[in-house]
């Protein structure tokens, strides 16, 4: 029935990934975008995206674990592969007391269906009368998106699924002194 | 012409709903539990929609294809693979099987979807359905030879048929 794929379609393509503990990480180079999938970002920035600043048009080749985590080469479709970056890489979520910096990510999970995206930090603005300090995502929805920069909550497409949506920031940086203790041998602190 | 219930899953509506999330795990959990799948399933399951109506859906989203461009109905193949995922039939078994087969860069979500959608079947019943058609011994009435059957018309449902001469066909009332 999908003969014509397999018939016409280009062969899928990765590139060599691997967590920090050597561990491969399936991904795909994923093709170019066409008319329908630049109407479709058009539709999704004027219906979720009005506060949104783009940062780069509508492109191909990666989603938003493959910015974060290749950066821009490839795109991780696996889940389990998300998971495993984030356990083998060092991550740790941030806890409530501190504030995200430039460089942490943010992932939004969903409550009965998982993770639904992952974006970086871009931009922190802190205040002067010691209120929280407001933070900015550059994200990339999909691998025929472009890029966005937007604020953590304002993610209207990612709340239509009738599901809480959790925001957790993560980090790579050490943890502070209280906090959980971060093995800082094993990613050649000496 | 193309049942709502399916050609809804071409819509740019659709693919903007569920073609923006980049873990195609979440999209297949989201999937199940929209009414979209709900409402594709529900009109399989009662007949409103055959299998043959979704294959030559299929057939039509096939023809805008273009080689090294991202398919632009990946998210209605998805629906249509997590629609079937429960569906113990060899077309069901056969589009997913194939979907999940495929190693190509012009889809990314609906393989992957596929391939759960393949990895969960596998808790399906073994069971295999097979349908017969039941006749009657040929009898006569009023000069006329008839012969009984009963031919299951979909899946689940039985349409009780008769054959006059052994070439005209009617429903029986």
């Amino acid at each position: 029935m999908l003969e014509q794929f397999r018939l016409v379609g280009r062969h899928e393509r990765s590139i060599r990934l691997q967590t920090h503990a050597g561990t491969d990480v399936p991904n795909i180079i994923e093709s170019g975008f066409g008319r329908e999938h630049l109407e479709r970002y058009r539709q999704l920035r004027q219906r979720h995206g009005k506060h949104w600043q783009q940062r780069k048009p509508a492109c191909g080749i990666y989603n938003c674990a493959g910015f974060v985590w290749a950066s821009r080469r490839t795109s991780i479709l696996d889940e389990a592969a998300w998971e495993l970056i984030l356990n083998e890489d060092g991550y740790r979520s941030l806890n409530q007391e501190e504030s995200p910096t430039i460089g942490d990510l943010v992932s939004y999970r969903a409550s009965s269906a998982g993770f639904l995206h992952v974006g970086m930090i871009v931009e922190v603005t802190v205040f002067t009368d010691l209120s929280s300090p407001t933070t900015k995502v550059l994200s990339k929805w999909n691998s025929t998106s472009g890029e966005d920069v937007h604020a953590p909550e304002d993610v209207g497409h990612l709340r239509q699924f009738d599901q809480e949506i959790r925001i957790e920031f993560w980090t790579d940086r050490p943890a502070p002194a209280k906090g959980k203790k971060r093995d800082a041998e094993s990613f050649g602190a000496s | 012409m193309t049942p709502k219930v399916l050609e809804h899953l071409k819509t740019d509506e659709f693919a903007v709903k569920f073609g923006f999330i980049s873990n195609p795990a979440a999209v297949r959990r989201l999937l199940l539990k929209s009414n979209e799948i709900a409402d594709v399933r529900r009109a399989l399951n009662q007949g409103e929609i055959s299998e043959g109506s979704v294959r030559t859906f299929v057939n039509d989203l096939v023809k805008d294809f273009r080689s090294g461009e991202h398919f632009p109905h990946d998210s209605a193949l998805s629906a249509i693979a997590v629609s079937l995922e429960y569906r113990a039939t060899p077309f069901a078994d056969e589009f997913i099987n194939d979907l999940a087969s495929l190693r190509i860069a012009e889809l990314g979500h609906s393989v992957h979807i596929a391939r759960e959608c393949k990895k969960n079947r596998k808790h399906l019943s073994r069971t295999t359905t097979k349908y017969f058609i039941l006749k009657s011994k040929p009898f006569e009435k009023n000069g006329l030879r008839f012969e009984e059957f009963i031919v299951p018309s979909n899946p689940g449902t039985l349409t009780k048929n008769y054959v006059v001469n052994d070439y005209q066909f009617g429903k029986a009332a």
